[in-house]
Formats: C-alpha cells, sequence, structure tokens
C-alpha cells in the first residue's frame, strides 16, 4: 500500500504566539476563544482557532497514527509571520523554521516541513530560504495575500526567483483576503468559510492571466482546500481568455493549462468535489492534504475520499506524488 | 422540446443614456476598437453589444439556435446610482422597453423587473408597478452599491417579493472591493469578481436565516451558482465546527442550496454535471448569458445535451415552467 502524506497539515509554535500577542497589533490580536483557549482574530474578527494540537508534535504523530497518516509536510498557517517590522519578521520566521527543522531530527519518519518567510524583507526572505533550505526544509508556504498585497507584486521576484530555482513546491495558503471590510467578512464567521477561498482564488487566477507561470516554470504551487473554487471556475476562465482581448495580454494558452501545471491539496468535504478537482487538474497533480489540526481540519474523512478515488488515482494522490515533488 | 433562456440580458439606449450622464463611478470608456465599455472606476463591468439593445436580432439569433422563450433582464450596473430621481427614472425605463417587448413577442420575450433597490419605497412601489404589467421575476445585482443584500435596509423590498412568490436572479457585478483586488487588471472581475459577488451574497443569505424569514421567494445564483456548489462541503463540515451563535440559519447549508435555483452557464460539462450532483437537476435552469461577450449559447445546447433526457427536459424548460409560471 503507498504512504500517506499529508502535504495540508500545521503546526504553530510557543514563541512565536508569545510574540504575535506581544507585537502583532492592533490589526492581529490572540482573544479568548469562544469554542477554544484562544482565537487569532484580524480586527476583532476570529479567523484561526488555535487547537492544542498544533503546539504538540507528540500529540499530533499519534493522532496521524490513529487516522492513518505516515507523514506530515507540516507548515505554519496564518497568520504566519507577516506582522512585526522586519526584525520582529525575521525572528518569528526564523524560530518556527528551527523549531521545525528540531521537529524533523526528533521524528525523522513522520515530520517534514514547510519554510515560513518573510516575505515583505525579499532579501531577508531569500537568505531565510536558503538557511531553511540547508535545515531540512523541503518547500515553502505563503499566503494567498501578502499584508494587502499580491503575490505578483514585482518587490516579490527575488524570492519567487529563489524558490523557483530551487524547483520548490509552494503551498498558497489563504488568510484574511484583501477587501475584507467592504466585503463585510467579519458577519457569520465569513472569513474562513468563504473568504479564504476568495483569497486563493485571485492569488492564484491572478498569476495564471500575469504569465506569472511563464516567468517561473520550475516552481511548482499547491492550491489550498482542492484549489479552493478554481476546478469550478476552470470554463469560465478559458471562455473569458477566448473572448476578451485583456485577458490575453501575458499568456498564450488556455488558462485550463495552468490549473493542470499547479497542484492541489484535498482538503475539500464531498466526494464529488475531490473528482472535480482530480478530474480538473489530472491525477498527477492532486496531493493528499488535511487542515488538520484546525476545526475543519479531517485527516480520516479527507484520506477516505482519497482511498476512495479508482485504484490507479489514489495511490497517485495517498503520497506518491507528494514523494516526487517533495523529492521525499 | 421547448427551451428556455433564463439568464440574457437587455439593455435599452434611454436607461444607457441616463447611465452615460448620472452613473457616477460608472463610467463610459471607449475602447481601443472603437466601441464603449462599461466601467466602475476602471474595473470593467460590462461591454455592450448590438443584441443588448435590439429585440429583432434577439429573436432571430434565438429562431437560430433554437430558444423558444427568453426571460431578459437589465444586467449590470442596473439602476444602483445617480440618487433617487434618477435610479427611479432609470427602472422606469428599463422595464418600460421590457413591457413593450413583450408586447411585440407575447410568445418569446418574458422579463424580470429592475427595481430603484436604494429607496425601498420606490422599490415596493416600481415592483408593484411592473408586476402588473406582466414582470416575471426580479432582477438583483449581488451587491447594492456596495452594501449587502442581507442589509436590514432592504427588508421591506424582500417582504413583497416573498409575498409574491417572485423568481429573484441574483446577478454579479464588481464586488466590494475590486479596486483593492486589482480586478482592471486581466478582466479579472469577469473571471473571478462575479462568482465572488454573487457566492458571498448567496452565501450570507444562507447563514444569515434569509430563506427561514423568505421561503417563498425562488433565489437564482447566476453562473451555475459562482462557486458555491464547490464550497458545499466546506460549509457542511463548517456547520458542524462553527459556532451556532455567530449563524441565525435554522437548516443546514446544504438544504438551503438545495433550495435555491442556478442556471447552467458552466462551459464546462464536468462544472455542470457537479452542479447537479450537489443540487439536484430540478433546481438548474438553462441560460446563455447572451450577448454578453462570453455568453455561450451553444455550450449550454452541448452541456445539457450530453445528460438523460428527463434531466435535459427539466433544464431546458420544465423547471423554468414551474418557477416562473408559464
Amino acid at each position: 500500500m503507498s504512504k500517506v502524506i499529508d502535504v495540508h497539515t500545521h503546526m504553530y509554535t510557543a514563541g512565536w504566539l508569545e510574540l504575535l500577542k506581544h507585537k502583532g497589533g492592533p490589526d492581529l490580536t490572540v482573544e479568548a476563544g469562544l469554542d477554544s483557549p484562544e482565537t487569532v482574530c484580524y480586527k476583532g474578527a476570529s479567523f484561526c482557532v488555535l487547537e492544542p494540537p498544533h503546539f504538540d508534535f507528540e500529540l499530533r504523530i499519534k493522532n496521524m497514527e490513529k487516522a492513518g497518516v505516515d507523514m506530515a509536510v507540516v507548515s505554519m498557517p496564518p497568520p504566519g509571520v507577516i506582522w512585526g517590522k522586519g526584525d520582529v519578521c525575521l525572528e518569528a520566521a526564523r524560530m518556527t523554521n528551527n523549531e521545525f527543522a528540531q521537529a524533523q531530527k526528533d521524528h525523522p519518519d513522520h515530520i517534514r516541513w514547510m519554510a515560513v518567510l518573510p516575505w515583505e524583507y525579499p532579501e531577508m526572505a531569500v537568505e531565510e530560504i536558503k538557511r531553511a533550505c540547508d535545515m531540512g526544509a523541503v518547500a515553502a508556504i505563503v499566503h494567498g495575500s501578502i499584508n494587502g498585497r499580491h503575490l505578483t507584486d514585482p518587490d516579490f521576484i527575488p524570492v519567487w526567483q529563489e524558490l523557483d530555482d530551487r524547483a520548490l513546491p509552494v503551498l498558497v495558503h489563504p488568510t484574511y483576503p484583501i477587501g475584507t471590510e467592504l466585503m463585510e467578512l467579519d458577519r457569520y464567521a465569513l472569513i474562513a468559510s468563504t473568504g479564504f477561498m476568495i483569497d486563493t482564488t485571485l492569488a492564484i487566477s491572478k498569476m495564471i492571466f500575469d504569465g506569472f507561470f511563464d516567468r517561473f516554470p520550475n516552481l511548482k504551487i499547491i492550491a489550498s482546500h482542492a484549489g479552493a473554487t478554481l476546478p469550478y471556475l476552470a470554463g469560465r476562465f478559458d471562455r473569458v481568455w477566448d473572448t476578451t482581448e485583456r485577458a490575453k495580454v501575458k499568456i498564450k494558452k488556455h488558462p485550463s493549462e495552468y490549473l493542470k501545471h499547479i497542484y492541489y491539496d484535498s482538503v475539500t468535504y464531498r466526494q464529488e468535489s475531490l473528482e472535480l478537482c482530480v478530474n480538473v487538474a489530472t491525477p498527477d497533480h492532486v496531493l493528499y492534504g488535511s487542515d488538520y489540526p484546525f476545526n475543519l481540519g479531517d485527516m480520516e474523512g479527507c484520506l477516505e475520499r482519497v482511498n476512495n478515488l479508482p485504484e490507479n488515482v489514489k495511490h497517485k494522490v495517498r503520497g506518491d506524488n507528494a514523494m516526487r515533488i517533495f523529492n521525499l | 422540446m421547448t427551451v428556455i433562456d433564463v439568464h440574457t440580458h437587455a439593455y435599452t439606449r434611454e436607461w444607457y443614456e441616463i447611465m452615460r450622464k448620472h452613473g457616477g463611478d460608472y463610467n463610459i470608456q471607449v475602447r481601443p476598437d472603437g466601441k464603449e465599455e462599461i466601467f466602475k472606476k476602471n474595473t470593467p463591468v460590462a461591454f455592450p453589444q448590438p443584441g443588448h439593445f435590439d429585440y429583432d436580432l434577439r429573436i432571430k439569433q434565438m429562431d437560430a439556435t433554437g430558444i423558444d422563450i427568453s426571460i431578459v433582464s437589465l444586467t449590470c450596473p442596473n439602476v444602483y446610482w445617480g440618487g433617487e430621481e434618477i435610479s427611479c427614472a432609470a427602472a422606469v425605463a428599463s422595464n418600460d422597453s421590457m413591457v413593450d417587448a413583450q408586447a411585440k413577442y407575447p410568445d418569446r420575450i418574458r422579463w424580470y423587473t429592475s427595481l430603484p433597490w436604494e429607496y425601498p419605497e420606490k422599490a415596493v412601489k416600481e415592483l408593484e408597478r411592473t408586476v402588473a404589467l406582466g414582470a416575471s421575476g426580479v432582477m438583483v445585482l449581488a451587491n447594492i452599491a456596495g452594501r449587502s443584500l442581507t442589509d436590514p435596509f432592504f427588508a421591506p423590498i424582500w417582504q413583497a417579493i416573498d409575498d409574491k412568490a417572485l423568481p429573484v436572479l441574483v446577478h454579479p457585478t464588481d464586488p466590494p472591493g475590486a479596486l483593492d483586488m486589482d480586478m482592471g487588471s486581466y478582466d479579472l472581475s469577469w473571471s473571478v469578481g462575479f462568482m465572488f459577488d454573487t457566492t458571498l451574497a448567496i452565501t450570507r443569505m444562507i447563514f444569515d436565516g434569509f430563506f427561514d424569514k423568505y421561503p417563498n421567494m425562488k433565489i437564482i445564483a447566476s453562473h451555475g451558482g459562482g462557486a458555491l456548489p464547490y464550497l458545499v462541503g466546506r460549509f457542511e463540515k463548517g456547520d458542524e465546527v462553527e459556532l451556532p451563535a455567530r449563524r441565525v440559519m435554522k437548516q443546514k447549508p446544504t438544504d438551503y442550496l438545495r433550495h435555491i435555483y442556478y442556471d447552467c452557464i458552466n462551459y464546462d460539462v464536468r462544472a455542470m454535471k457537479y452542479l447537479i450532483s450537489i443540487v439536484g437537476h430540478e433546481h438548474v435552469m438553462f441560460g446563455t448569458d447572451w450577448p454578453h461577450q462570453v455568453f455561450d449559447t451553444k455550450g449550454a445546447f452541448a452541456n445539457t445535451a450530453e445528460l438523460a433526457n428527463d434531466q435535459m427536459v427539466a433544464i431546458r424548460s420544465r423547471n423554468a415552467i414551474k418557477v416562473f409560471n408559464i
């Protein structure tokens, strides 16, 4: 049986949390949660509920074994390290990456990790990529937007270039999207349910139409949550490209060709959705992921749906694709 | 077999000229090819085509492609600009042109009324007036000049619509935040911005308990529901873990997704079949988006032709006959 490798699974660190509490304000605060001891809020709206396994590798591995997950490529979810000025941002990143490197040493059979980077300080970010990769990072994580800036912002080019030179996988993970206040996402906990999907979708559709994947052809972008909305919108993207001039300014082929170039995790909660994702992405481009240990995370359910895929597809998604793209 | 197009658009010259003069942030720009296009500041909103203004041309197209009835609607930017008097006048101009079209082609044209939503009393009056003149449904944009459709301010209009159990086409426009999201680039407003707008509007309605308050109206979510059908699992899982206090609805999110209606404007048979698998074929109706440049009459026919006969008939006409009392 193929190994099960979870490419969308999260850890925070205790040191990072302390730093966030002191330096995250005024926009980012850690509040007493209504349904958990603590939750991270953006301008008062809760969007990342902190769970005990986020801080405890032993507990995580126990739960992985229970769920039948062999290896986790852990990453730090929002708000990551995009708060605080340069020194704080770098300190938060280094502290996190060091702790993840240590976890890999302590649990070499179960843990790999994605580097978290101080994106707003490109020189520091490039240095941190080098340092993290030397310590064993197999990928990087980035938010769908960085403090209101698009991933295609020219300031980030040196960071992307370094990642592309190394042909690293990059998990594009959502945060509260640009326009959160105007879209009134503070109500009904809309940030996580819908806002996150908007953040990922906008980030990657902008990359596609911007010709980003032609400029950085070696990067392996992983679109979180089964591509957010992208697989369902593939036909519309092609139709817009076919019929309007401005959509064609930077790219010479159908957007759906780029949707087959990038990768997707399996964090969706319906068999039909996962199947549509596999269909649009192609079976070589979907990777098991669970979003554990967030309250929406689901190691067992996500694995069960992957195991329900046709025999020749399921092994790829369980772990074979991840072994290949992460060089495990 | 009868074919009914529930998502197809018409402008009228009079409305267009009012908008040109009083549209505010909505402005008409001349493209490099000399044609006119509507923007919200610098976000593309709509690119008028000859077919938008010409019912004879529309009927010819319908004959050529095999569409029996078109239920036409004024598309974005609708009439939510210019102040009370202008907004009301723009609505009347558009609605009256549709009354005339139905009179000229009684077997072929039905229409959705557009309302001055920013002025609830006037909107209710215009609703009464236009339903008496034959409107079959209501068209509303997914945000009213930046305000959510669930804003209590609009409650009297929704109540009047619900009392009449009318179909309501929720149609996207530039979403709030479009400028910050840089949707002027690469026509992102059309590829993703519109989808966000519809998705957010209806997600809010679901979590707000809107369909418990207004159980009789029949909401139609444009473009295969934006991204709603793909998010169904996330809504379900979220409902298991989210605090009930944050939401007001009485049923499960999926119950509401299966309560409302969708057009079949997916441009991809896989997405359309997926939509049907989530919401059921009795809640999907034939739509083309004609004559916008992204219209897809050919795709709508080709995709529905791949379905079992009963499903195809339901989507091409049976559901619309029921929903619109045709």
